[in-house]
């Protein structure tokens, strides 16, 4: 697949958004909105020494409709006319027999400000299944040879690629387009009978070379085979590098920046705006338009422009993400953030969520936030507990399997797992330093940060 | 749409595939979701496609389609092929599917009184809203309140290359509600819910009801206004049946599916025989429970059209039993388990659970509060993850601090953390009952297939040396 049959789709789904609306429309439908999405995935996972391959092209339709205030949605897999048909029936169907909501006012308006979708490359977009296993073997060996203690791995290479489009009753008719890849490295380490993990991985939207990934993993996974425990409970400070910090600091600041949540009384953020909500030295962008992020579109999955809108800038919240449903509670303009969920974006109706959450780096590199430390914990590799915190009210409790101790600015032994406890937004205002370090993820672009005064026990 | 499956398996086989597996779903689910006391969201889905597996000398492609035709079929099985063909060059351990005696079964599905396709959206957004009214007159300073209705139901149809012939549909019902309480900067949450393979007279059962849910998640997010955090260290539990299923599917069953245990990668893998836990520990994976004593999830058929086995993963500490797809059967030379599951069509199966359980043992409640002693009573769960080491964390949903066999005080953020080959090691009892249920909000996630229904469940859990996290 190269650009051009990537834009032929997109125009395809654009022409049956079109439809969908006329559909929508002779059904009863007073509003209708249709989304309609085309992604195609290409993943190679290898379990040791067993491969298994999978591809194909997961496309639907999804549909929502008003009658006199009542919305009603439906979707299917497929997207021939037939289906389109059915689907607009259906959302009609479930629309009456829903009550009123009375906060719902109309589907979202025509926004034009000028936007784009993310770099495309060819060479992704072109990437073949053979060019994909040699990637997943190269990944494999480099890991294997690293050293003879390495024994079980998994490794992947994922392809996406893709196009949706979205039209509605009132002139929006937005389309996106995307193409990236990832691979990634889980694997164990065994040493007289003690077995440790790592991991590593890279995603992105430009070919690059993955060879290192599998060393990079088999790197964290033996030097954790020296850990020792801790045995005791502190406080303390915690330096985390930028893979294991981002999925907490997204999933947080994605709730609490998050209109709905504000709306509803779920955002620690509620009635805060233009206060202090952390550190000076933090600033933090929902932003859909970096080139080079994963979550970059030109509109959002309800056909406003993505842009880049500010949450915390110096430590003082600034604003929250918006959908057109929450942006209309406030009569304020949507943000660009409706998101819904890939593969298939079209089984669900949009849900607010971030595109690319992007800290403003600092100056140091990783080492050197951890010569800043006089005593603490470096964290690194992946945490486990992130998406279990309570995203309301910020407490949290993660394991950390791979640790190690800092003393007077240098990495000492590493740790046994240790739990790692606090409340995310009062840490917010204890973060000492950003690193420079920042890592392209489905989270956004995070480096690693610096907290005091955090709880650690093992 | 039946023909269309058999036609694959005659593609492959054209092509020279060693063997062919081919699903048809047709799923349909739909879900109602409020906040506060207004509906935000009804919506019906509809997934129907076709997913083909292909063996070729050692490796597997897969590949699938929405298009429901016969040349997209064709379409779909080729690139299985050429993927597969691809694939074996790399693969250093090959696969096989092995052999089994062909199986017919039509039309296979469970009883129910009332079956949800039977019934309109409103009488399930009536439940919603029964659930949220109990829920406002049992609660105290409310800020937010989300309740959930879902369901899941269809078709599945299977075939291969040994004349296999399955159908079956499955049914999956589930409500659930989460209440948030805010005094000051303080926010608590409470939540109950229930699901399984059962029609809508599971929430005409007293303690299932709208009513008594709604009323337990209230009471709970108020009862946590004045909970104190749990104390941070080490502790003796007792930990309920729903958090005893999690540990058992979470910490402890994904150490025992083959994929692991084959790479190398299980902690479990080459332990066969040992005796890894206590006498009290035995952990039971299996398809198909008594409906009528059970909530759970119905799976009578894998989708390899394997008929689902009862498997004991641990018999009285001791680890008997792995969970296995065909191929790592083969590989293994085990018997088929029947735990080859997919998410959906956009996805081959893998190694999973179906319905993970604790045995029961022989206590009371009372006998297990009492030898409890002092300790953390811990209830239900918000969610946790595991490592391929054994680590694990749990968030339970509620505790209680318990001081020589009596509850004293609830608590808030209870997380139980550490290794679950020690855990298994601790449990000093088990209680009699067994309660097993599936969630319709969750399920497991393995790479990148999320959210697949299983069971999880056993009895009340009494387990020393428990490491509880928390602030200190």
């Amino acid at each position: 697949m190269m650009t051009g049959e990537l834009n032929r789709i997109a125009d395809e789904l654009s022409s049956l958004a079109e439809l969908g609306i006329k559909k929508a429309k002779a059904k009863g439908a007073e509003e209708s909105e249709v989304f309609v999405s085309n992604v195609n995935t290409l993943s190679i996972s290898v379990k040791t020494g067993v491969v298994v391959t999978r591809q194909g092209t997961s496309l639907g339709v999804g549909i929502r409709v008003v009658l006199g205030k009542k919305v009603g949605f439906a979707a299917t897999s497929g997207i021939n006319e037939a289906e389109i048909e059915r689907t607009a029936q259906e959302a009609v169907d479930v629309a009456k027999i829903r009550p009123l909501d009375p906060k719902f006012n109309h589907l979202a308006d025509p926004v034009k400000i000028a936007s784009k979708d993310g770099i495309m490359d060819d060479k992704v977009l072109g990437l073949s299944e053979a060019d994909a296993l040699k990637e997943v073997s190269m990944l494999s060996k480099t890991a294997f040879e690293y050293d003879k203690r390495i024994r079980a791995l998994f490794g992947s290479v994922v392809v996406q690629k893709g196009a949706f489009a979205v039209a509605n009753s009132r002139g929006i008719a937005g389309c996106s387009k995307g193409a990236s890849m990832g691979g990634g490295v889980y694997l164990t380490a065994i040493e007289l009978g003690k077995q440790k993990t790592g991991s590593e991985s890279v995603d992105t939207r430009k070919l690059v070379d993955f060879s290192d990934v599998g060393s990079k993993a088999a790197q964290r996974a033996i030097k954790m085979l020296k850990s020792r425990p801790l045995r005791k409970s502190l406080r303390t400070t915690v330096v985390w590098e930028n893979v294991a910090i981002a999925p907490l600091l997204q999933g947080m600041l994605n709730e609490a920046s998050n209109a709905r949540n504000v709306q509803e009384g779920k955002s620690f953020f509620k009635d805060r705006l233009g206060e202090k909500v952390a550190s000076g030295i933090f600033t933090a962008l929902d932003d859909g338009q970096l080139p080079e992020g994963l979550l970059t579109f030109r509109v959002d999955t309800e056909g406003i422009p993505l842009q880049t809108t500010a949450l915390i800038e110096k430590g003082v919240l600034k604003g929250y993400i918006y959908d057109s449903y929450s942006a209309i509670q406030e009569h304020k303009k949507s943000t660009g953030a409706a998101s819904r969920n890939w593969p298939e974006p079209f089984l669900s109706t949009p849900i607010i969520q971030t595109s690319n959450l992007v800290l403003k780096p600092g100056v140091r590199d990783l080492d050197g936030l951890i010569r800043e430390v006089d005593e603490g914990i470096l964290v690194t590799d992946f945490v486990m507990g992130s998406g279990h915190a309570n995203m309301t009210t910020g407490e949290f409790s993660v394991v950390a399997p791979s640790a190690f101790l800092i003393e007077k600015g240098e990495v000492k032994n590493p740790l046994e797992p240790v739990t790692i406890a606090g409340n995310f937004f009062n840490s917010l205002k204890n973060i000492a330093h950003v690193g420079s370090d920042s890592k392209i993820t489905s989270a956004g672009k995070i480096p690693s940060i610096v907290m005091d005064d955090l709880s650690v026990s093992g | 749409m039946l023909d269309l499956a058999p036609h694959a398996v005659k593609t492959g086989e054209k092509l020279g595939a060693r063997f062919v597996e081919v699903r048809v779903d047709d799923l349909s689910s739909r879900e109602i979701r409020t906040e506060m006391a207004e509906v935000k969201d009804v919506k019906t889905m509809r997934r129907v496609g076709v997913g083909v597996t292909v063996y070729h000398e050692g490796a597997t492609g897969y590949s699938f389609t929405t298009h429901l035709s016969k040349k997209a079929v064709e379409e779909a099985t080729e690139r299985a092929f050429r993927i597969a063909k691809a694939s074996s060059e790399i693969a250093k351990i090959k696969v096989d599917p092995g052999e089994a005696k062909p199986h017919k079964q039509k039309e296979l599905k469970l009883t129910v009184k009332k079956h949800p396709q039977d019934f309109q959206l409103t009488s399930k957004k009536d439940l919603v809203l029964r659930t949220v009214k109990a829920a406002e007159d049992h609660g105290k300073h409310i800020s937010s309140m989300t309740c959930r209705y879902g369901e899941l139901f269809g078709q599945k149809y299977f075939t291969n290359s040994e004349g296999t012939e399955i159908s079956w549909s499955p049914l999956l019902v589930g409500l659930t509600i989460q209440v948030v309480s805010k005094t000051g900067d303080l926010l608590v949450d409470g939540a109950d819910g229930i699901g399984g393979s059962c029609g809508l007279e599971l929430f005409d059962m007293k303690e299932h009801s709208p009513e008594k849910m709604g009323e337990n998640a209230g009471e709970w997010a108020a009862e946590k206004l004045t909970a104190k955090p749990a104390p941070a260290g080490k502790h003796r539990a007792l930990c309920e049946n729903r958090l005893a299923g999690v540990l058992a599917h979470e910490s402890f069953g994904h150490l025992t599916e083959s994929d692991f245990v084959t790479s190398g990668m299980s902690p479990l893998a080459g332990k066969m025989g040992e005796k890894l836990g206590s006498e009290h520990a035995t952990i039971i994976d299996e398809g198909t429970l008594d409906t009528s004593r059970y909530y759970g999830f119905w799976l009578p058929f894998d989708d390899q059209g394997t008929k689902t086995a009862k498997t004991t993963l641990v018999d009285k500490g001791k680890l008997v039993g792995y969970l296995h797809d065909r191929s790592t059967a083969t590989l293994m030379k085990s018997s088929f388990t029947g735990n080859a599951r997919a998410v959906n069509y956009n996805f081959p199966p893998i190694v999973r659970m179906k319905n993970t359980y604790f045995s029961p043992g022989d206590l009371s409640l009372e006998e297990a509060m009492e030898q409890l002693g002092t300790g953390i009573y811990a209830i239900s769960t918000a969610g946790g993850q595991a490592n391929m080491d054994g680590t694990f964390m749990f968030k339970a949903l509620r505790g209680y601090y318990v001081e020589k066999g009596e509850q004293k005080y609830p608590l808030r953020e209870v997380t139980l953390t550490g290794s679950i080959l020690d855990f298994l090691k601790n449990i000093e009892g088990a209680t009699k009952e067994l309660f097993v249920y599936c969630s319709y909000f969750g399920g497991c996630g393995k790479g990148e297939q999320w959210p697949l229904p299983v069971g999880l469940g056993g009895p009340h859990l009494l387990i020393r040396e428990v490491q509880f996290g928390g602030e200190k």
